[in-house]
């Protein structure tokens, strides 16, 4: 009996004593060679112009290798210089493209991308609208002093990093920052079971202003998009049944997209036949879309309101998901919506 | 128990003169000790017990509306004394009884902890037994019957104090020699000493959440908790009337923002991700070295450059400042060769997660294959196949070292031999009674 009391307090003094503060030396972890290859940080220099028009805030960036931005610089500022708001606002801003400038592939965020100089270190130009929320020059700089990797700065060091021209009386500011530029490493963030998912916080830009505007039926509840592909998410629904309507832009088959929908509610995939077959046509904004409109076998099952609009390199995705007869209930909203949607120009539809 | 046990046996007869182990022969000693005893051994303390186990386990399952399991866990049941707030019977009333849903009470009051509870129950167990122990074969069930109870308690008490539960995640390629706790949480203060070797200091998460100034004759600067919060999200756009209380590092760029821990209700069960501005002072004087934001968002090995150390450098000496999960270093490595993911023929549906891996002790190369219900024991540990990094990125493997892994099942098996050679007993004797009538 004593022995059990004596073994008994040796187990809670020790178990007490687990939390204190621990001395060792470790290892450290070796990153293998390629991984740390493709995620090691390499020269860059970053100049950006900031226009303010409106209620959106333009972001002119050009970014390279520095020796490569200091040889195009010249150009940039010309390019800069032909800037123009138009009055119309369709498209919202014309510029002069300097010879030799392709244009990029398309992203939902951007404007425009331009790509030139060498094949072995090419240069970038990205044409961003950002809303309102983007205006503070501080979060700007210390935002890009950060992709690369320079320590953030106070307020009053602003003026050693911007200086102000001015283009078609716009006051201008210009930003140029040489650094050191994460690899790509982080790209295929890899997320891990329980741990909430990092492509979040790696969008450290601030939310876009999105190339489309629509109207939100009623009952529908706006909220961030949290997956890294959506642009827009709403929420509908009661209680604990909810449906989930999303807005993306991406590439992909139409038969992959439509037998990816078919496997979540629980369909057998398709041939492409079957599925053309299937589909209905629905203009959105002038444009012809595909309308899919799948529900799982069982009762009380899923159901996939979907609309794929192709617009120049990209396919526009609106979906609704969620319990069968909620989105039966929602329909005519969804379809409500799909017909509100409007994209807003962009420079490379009127070429 | 001694109730059950009590109930279940026949009716002892009362002690007679002619009994083998006469009381009266006993020493002065054994009476005194009896006597100190026998209110330890009481039935009516058992009971007491009983009902104090019933309610912290009812309040402890309330407690997770709010808290996360294993924060009621270690406050509920793997304590002495457990100090249930008032909110939580509110909570009851909010259920059950239509208390309005804004009703808030401070405060909080003390109840016996899980171990408080087990403890006594096992004292008065064993008291009960050395009381009214009376060896003889019909009792062999029930001896037997208790002592597998003892057993799973103390399997527990051993479970609580000395069990280690974590995660290895390994990318393809990599090679890792450290387990996570993803429960428990550490400040690491981190020196380079050569290309291969790091000088750890690591603060433990209670000594956080004290939120004082910490001093230890290892750490290179004294550390002063300003705010710790136990989930958080990063933000770079702080709310309107937020005050940044960052003065260097990354915390200049991006605010922390407190969310409430994931409840033990929550469906997701995503981990909590903590973090803290922190003061660092030069040690033992009141010379500020700036206030840091530590968070565990930037403590994301897996993948290269999202881990982001802040630095400090004091006299020279440059220093990384990590707020990360637990980790215990291992005598030993383990390298992922191939992860794998099969699926069912022409569908997405799994068929089987494998992990391919190479384990390097010092003197020796195993390869072993790690798969579903295939677990690799080595060295105390037990490695079970857990999870999948990204799109089959790698692997996560569940490292679970617990001493007393054994005893649930030996209670288990003690406990059920008892009960069939106890009631096998009763039957018997009953059946043969009844030939006799």
């Amino acid at each position: 009996m004593r022995s059990l009391f004596l073994a008994l307090s040796l187990a809670v003094i020790l178990g007490c004593e687990k939390d204190e503060i621990r001395h060792y030396q470790a290892t450290r972890l070796e990153v293998p060679p390629e991984v740390a290859a493709q995620a090691a940080p390499t020269p860059a220099r970053m100049i950006t112009a900031i226009f303010p028009h409106k209620d959106r805030t333009w972001f002119f960036k050009l970014t390279g290798p520095p020796e490569e931005v200091e040889k195009y610089k010249d150009e940039f500022e010309h390019f800069i210089q032909s800037v123009r708001f138009t009055k119309k606002g369709d498209p919202p801003v014309t510029y002069t493209v300097p010879q030799g400038w392709q244009r990029g592939a398309g992203d939902a965020l951007r404007f425009a991308t331009f790509r030139f100089g060498s094949k072995d270190k090419p240069l970038e130009v990205s044409v961003t609208p950002l809303g309102k929320e983007a205006r503070s020059l501080l979060e700007n700089v210390n935002r890009w002093r950060g992709q690369l990797g320079l320590e953030p700065i106070k307020e009053a060091e602003l003026g050693k990093e911007t200086r102000e021209i001015t283009v078609d009386e716009v006051k201008v500011t210009m930003v140029d920052l040489t650094g050191m530029m994460a690899g790509k490493g982080k790209m295929n963030a890899p997320f891990a079971k329980g741990h909430p998912p990092v492509h979040e916080r790696e969008q450290h830009e601030p939310a876009a202003a999105l190339p489309l505007t629509y109207r939100t039926p009623p009952g529908w509840k706006e909220q961030p998009a949290r997956d890294g592909i959506s642009l827009a998410a709403f929420q509908v629904g009661d209680g604990d049944r909810k449906a989930v309507v999303t807005v993306s832009a991406a590439g992909g088959s139409l038969t992959a997209n439509v037998n990816r929908w078919r496997a979540q509610v629980g369909l057998e995939p398709v041939s492409e036949e079957q599925i053309r077959h299937d589909l209905r046509p629905m203009n959105v904004d002038g444009s012809q879309g595909h309308y899919a409109d799948l529900t799982g076998p069982e009762s009380g099952g899923l159901r996939i309101l979907a609309v794929m609009v192709p617009r120049g390199d990209l396919t526009w995705f609106f979906k609704m998901r969620g319990p069968a007869d909620l989105v039966g209930r929602e329909k005519a909203a969804f379809e409500a919506f799909i017909g509100s949607v409007r994209f807003v120009a962009e420079e490379g539809d009127k070429r | 128990m001694n109730k059950t046990a009590i109930q279940t046996t026949p009716p002892l007869p009362p002690p007679t003169h002619d009994q083998p182990l006469d009381v009266r022969e006993a020493s002065t000693a054994w009476s005194m000790i009896k006597k100190i005893l026998s209110p330890l051994a009481s039935l009516r303390l058992t009971v007491v017990m009983f009902v104090f186990a019933i309610a912290l386990v009812f309040l402890g399952t309330l407690a997770q509306v709010d808290e996360g399991i294993w924060t009621v866990l270690s406050k509920y049941f793997r304590t002495g004394i457990a100090w249930i707030p008032f909110q939580a019977l509110v909570r009851f009333g909010q259920v059950f009884l239509g208390v309005s849903p804004h009703a808030q009470v401070s405060g909080s009051f003390p109840f016996p902890g899980g171990w408080l509870i087990g403890g006594i129950l096992l004292v008065n167990l064993l008291a009960a037994h050395a009381v009214r122990f009376k060896l003889t074969w019909k009792r062999t069930g029930i001896l037997m019957i208790h002592s597998g109870l003892v057993l799973m308690m103390l399997g527990e008490l051993i479970t609580g104090l000395f069990a280690l539960e974590g995660r290895m995640p390994i990318p393809e390629n990599w090679t890792v020699n450290f387990v996570e706790d993803h429960r428990a949480l550490e400040l690491a203060i981190v020196r380079h000493v050569d290309d291969k070797t790091d000088d750890v200091v690591a603060i433990p998460e209670s000594f956080l959440r004290k939120k004082e100034r910490i001093q230890h004759p290892d750490l290179p600067f004294d550390v002063e908790v300003l705010q710790y919060m136990p989930n958080s999200d990063i933000n770079r756009n702080p709310p309107p009337g937020m005050e940044n209380l960052a003065t260097a590092g990354d915390g200049l760029r991006e605010v922390a923002i407190e969310k409430p821990e994931v409840s033990g209700t929550d469906q997701s069960q995503m981990d909590d991700m903590a973090s803290a501005y922190v003061k660092l002072w030069k040690k033992g004087t009141n010379e500020s070295l700036g206030t840091f934001l530590v968070s565990k968002w930037w403590s994301v090995w897996w993948i290269p450059g999202l881990e982001q150390p802040q630095h400090v450098t004091v006299d020279g000496t440059t220093y990384d400042l990590f707020l990360r999960s637990k980790r215990a270093y291992k005598p030993y490595s383990m390298h992922l060769i191939e992860f794998r993911h099969d699926r069912y023929m022409g569908t997405d549906t799994p068929k089987n997660y494998s992990s391919q891996v190479l384990l390097r002790d010092s003197d020796r190369e195993k390869e072993v294959i790690i798969y579903m219900n295939h677990p690799l024991r080595y060295s105390g540990d037990t490695f079970f196949q857990s999870g999948v990094l990204g799109k089959d990125q790698g692997t996560i493997l569940q490292v679970v070292r617990n001493p007393g892994w054994l005893l649930p099942y030996v209670s288990c098996i003690l406990v059920s031999c008892g009960m069939l050679f106890h009631f096998g007993l009763n039957l018997v004797n009953f059946l043969i009674r009844r030939m006799k009538i």
